[in-house]
């Protein structure tokens, strides 16, 4: 047993003297709850062997400050112990500098805030792969932490005739090493009882040597380190190197006098900074080489792979677009068109119990709230699941069959003339259809900056709920006319609202990696794996995964502001007033609008009326905008409201009460042609739907960006729809 | 058109015109070319990135193909396929040889 010293040197605010706090070493006596990291390559098959042990128990939440996702799960064991796993990112290296390598190295040296050092580490390792897979191997026990080596995709191996012996490799890496086949489950009952019994033995962390005088230097760091208490025995080494290479980013910065031993030391020896980089990474792969040598037996002649063939088609010049473009098609059209079945079932049952609920209950504020409120809101929630399935389905079957990096190689080189890479496609591609499984779909971005730009271009694509405020007002004021004789107006019009919107979003995302985010196009460096075929498990985990998580953090945003809407609309009531206009005969029409011009909503259009004006906009139009706010096409049925149709069913009434109404204040119509032309483009523009503000906030875990974004967008829709009122103004166009 | 090539069909296709390996930069090479990575040149972080990929000196790689524009290329390095853009491609210098079976 080995017990250490709490080694914790203090915090001081301000000076550079802060010390890297270390956690207690484990003791070694039998507990009943671990901490388990499973690390591994990315299409290691990590992922299968998680939902294998997690049986499909897990939450998603993530790293603070950053968007990278933490995905955790529970596996208990038969004895009744309960470990807690984190599935780290995939990832080839520990040391390379990326947001993702950081936080798997402060994971596994426990200086992530909030969460305490692993007591093990399952290394996943693809035994088709087995080189690269073992660098990271070996990394990851440098930093001190126990390790069990899954080795994984022993099925393929054998197909290839890829002969590995397992104890021989265990030897050699002195770490248990599990051959399993995450697929068909084999070797997971053994990882499963080694996981039961496994008692870390706190051996050398580091079998390869580099070159003399740097392993001198190393040592000395090394040992500095440990006197001075900044790091202990079993991690002194990793981090002495970490420091050495510069490559850690947030490892606390030392004091200046070990600061400055350390420079002494460094200075003993004449190497470079890339000397000593190529040396660490080389003598690694030297020892690895060897190591394969002695353990890997194959033949002489690789198999020629499927894969290889199978992209002879799947990548050919010509061949290769076009089966990307049916693909997307079809994921575009299903999201589209085989969602709407399952949605019209849902507004159809929301719409069903809303109607008993209102033939079962009187009349009275809390039924208006329960139904109006509570009800809507819960519908508005649901509506969007369809599309949700659909899309992380199609999505998951993508990313497992290895189809998605043949579709990244394909459009790197579009992609990058807005400065995005071809992992941003779907995300865009969907956001045509619904921006919120769009921005949900941007976790497959590795690259944080990247992602944000996504997100952030993601709703100006024009998406499907834009649709009916388009048909509505083009219906309205633009003439069924057709230019030359066949081109029809309204078709045209149409068609340039949608373009508009997506070529807004491709020139966002390019002004953004321009200017805001500034910083080159990270590098491609894609691995593209072997043809798989998809684990129906995985694929039906990830789609739970992220139904669960959109219902309970943006689910319950969009509740809770559907609730506000409906108070606004319906407060402060007023039946003397409703009463007394009732009493003038006034029609019914006028009413309805005196209503809601009382209703908080109405007070508050009035408020904003002067500002909207110069865009052409009176106080209804105000009150549909911030309606609109919740859904875009719920202005539709505000102004339903306000004008006293019912909109659904009879635009042409609406149509007709809107084009009649006058401005009481300046005597003209409130809706001309170029009065729609300006709400027009302040839609192409502006963020409406509180939807998307709720999944941004859940997808980059904080309101920072969602104010961005609405911010951004409303400039745009603001500047758009002045510039097209006022310039039509002063063409003559009334 | 499946399973184990026979030996003497190489995939290996190295087209120069003199004899003997030559030392080029990896995006001038054409499809099917072989050859084993001698040095990588430029900036350190990208380097590092490549190098931990497995593409350090001493590594086989193999030109399988090139994207419908020309960029990215996708390599066979050592045990698995990798697609680099030809500005990442240009650091590696690699020495031609003649056909490896192994590849």
């Amino acid at each position: 047993m080995r017990k250490s010293k709490n080694i914790n040197v203090g915090k001081q605010h301000g000076a550079d003297q802060v010390g890297i706090p270390i956690s207690k070493i484990q003791e070694h006596h039998e507990k009943d709850h671990y901490f388990v990291a499973l690390a591994g390559n990315p299409n290691s098959g990590k992922t299968t062997i998680f939902n294998a042990l997690t049986g499909g128990r897990q939450k998603t939440a993530n790293y603070a400050g950053v968007t990278i996702e933490k995905k955790e799960g529970i596996f208990k064991s038969d004895s009744g112990k309960r470990f807690q796993l984190i599935d780290l990112p995939g990832l080839y290296s520990l040391s390379a500098g990326s947001p993702e390598e950081q936080i798997a190295q402060e994971v596994l040296l426990g200086i992530m805030p909030k969460m305490k050092k692993p007591d093990l580490a399952i290394v996943v390792i693809d035994a088709t792969n087995l080189e690269r897979n073992l660098y990271l191997t070996l990394q990851v026990h440098e930093t001190g932490i126990p390790v069990i080596v899954a080795l994984n995709m022993t099925d393929i191996a054998e197909k290839r005739l890829i002969a590995i012996d397992a104890e021989k490799l265990s030897e050699e890496l002195t770490v248990p090493v599990v051959p399993v086949c995450g697929k068909d489950g084999r070797g997971i009952d053994n990882l499963k009882s080694l996981l039961d019994q496994f008692e870390p033995v706190n051996g050398k962390t580091r079998n390869w040597r580099m070159n003399e005088d740097v392993e001198k230097v190393v040592a000395d760091v090394a040992n500095l380190l440990v006197e001075e208490k900044f790091a202990d025995k079993t991690n002194a080494d990793w981090l002495a190197r970490r420091i050495m290479l510069q490559d850690s980013m947030r490892i606390s910065e030392l004091p200046r006098d070990i600061k400055h031993k350390i420079h002494d030391i460094r200075d003993t020896i004449t190497r470079t900074d890339d000397d000593l980089l190529d040396d660490e990474v080389v003598s690694r792969y030297r020892w690895i080489r060897d190591v394969y040598s002695r353990t890997v037996k194959r033949p002489l002649t690789d198999m020629q792979s499927r894969s290889e063939l199978v992209d002879r088609i799947v990548l050919h010049p010509l061949l290769g677009p076009v089966i990307f473009a049916v693909i997307m098609a079809i994921l575009f059209q299903a999201i589209f068109t085989w969602s709407e079945a399952p949605i019209a079932w849902m507004e159809s049952g929301v719409g069903a119990l809303s109607q008993y609920m209102n033939t079962a209950m009187p009349d009275s504020e809390i039924k208006s709230l329960l139904l109006d409120g509570i009800l809507a809101g819960v519908g508005n929630v649901l509506v969007f699941l369809p599309q949700i399935v659909i899309l992380f389905f199609f999505i998951a079957l993508l990313e497992d069959t290895g189809y998605m990096s043949r579709a990244a190689f394909l459009l790197d080189r579009v992609m990058r003339s807005v400065g995005l890479n071809g992992h941003s496609f779907i995300p865009l591609l969907s956001s045509c259809a619904c921006a919120v499984p769009g921005i949900m779909s941007t976790r497959t971005i590795r690259n944080d900056r990247d992602r944000i730009v996504t997100i952030l271009a993601a709703p100006m694509m024009t998406c499907a709920a834009r649709l009916p405020v388009y048909t509505l007002l083009i219906a309205a004021f633009f003439p069924a006319t057709h230019l030359f004789g066949f081109i029809s107006l309204r078709g045209l019009i149409m068609l340039t609202l949608y373009l508009g919107g997506t070529f807004s979003a491709l020139g966002v995302a390019w002004f953004m990696k321009k200017f805001v985010f500034k910083g080159e196009c990270s590098p491609l460096i894609l691995e593209m794996p072997s043809y798989k075929i998809p684990q129906p498990r995985n694929v039906l985990i990830t789609v739970w995964e992220a139904s669960l998580s959109f219902l309970q953090r943006a689910g319950s945003i969009i509740l809770a502001l559907t609730i506000i809407m409906w108070f606004l609309i319906s407060y402060p009531q007023n039946i003397e007033l409703e009463d007394s206009l009732k009493s003038q005969n006034i029609p019914t029409s006028k009413i309805n609008e005196e209503l809601v011009r009382n209703s908080y909503m109405g007070q508050i259009g009035q408020f904003i009326e002067p500002a909207i004006e110069p865009l052409g906009y009176d106080w209804k139009i105000g009150v549909g905008l911030i309606s609109a706010f919740a859904a875009r096409e719920i202005i539709v049925g505000t102004l339903g409201i306000i004008y006293s149709t019912s909109s659904e069913e009879e635009i042409a009434r609406l149509s007709n009460a809107m084009k009649e109404d006058i401005n009481p204040n300046t005597g003209k119509p409130v809706w001309t042609p170029l009065v729609a032309s300006s709400l027009l483009v302040f839609f192409v523009f502006a963020l409406m739907c509180m939807s998307t503000l709720a999944t941004i906030k859940k997808e980059t875990n904080g309101w920072k960006w969602p104010v961005f974004a609405f911010s951004y967008m409303f400039i745009l829709a603001y500047a758009g729809a002045l510039a097209v009122y006022q310039a039509g103004m002063l063409l003559g166009f009334q | 058109m499946f399973g184990p090539r026979k030996k003497h069909q190489r995939r290996c296709n190295n087209r120069h015109s003199e004899s003997g390996p030559q030392l080029k930069n990896l995006d001038a090479l054409p499809v099917g070319s072989c050859g084993i990575v001698m040095a990588i040149t430029g900036e350190r972080s990208l380097r590092r990135r490549l190098m931990e990929m497995g593409l350090l000196e001493g590594s086989r790689l193999r030109v399988v193909k090139f994207a419908p524009t020309g960029d990215p290329i996708e390599l066979k390095v050592n045990d698995y396929f990798l697609s680099l853009r030809k500005s990442e491609a240009a650091r590696i210098m690699v020495k031609t040889h003649d056909a490896n079976p192994s590849s």
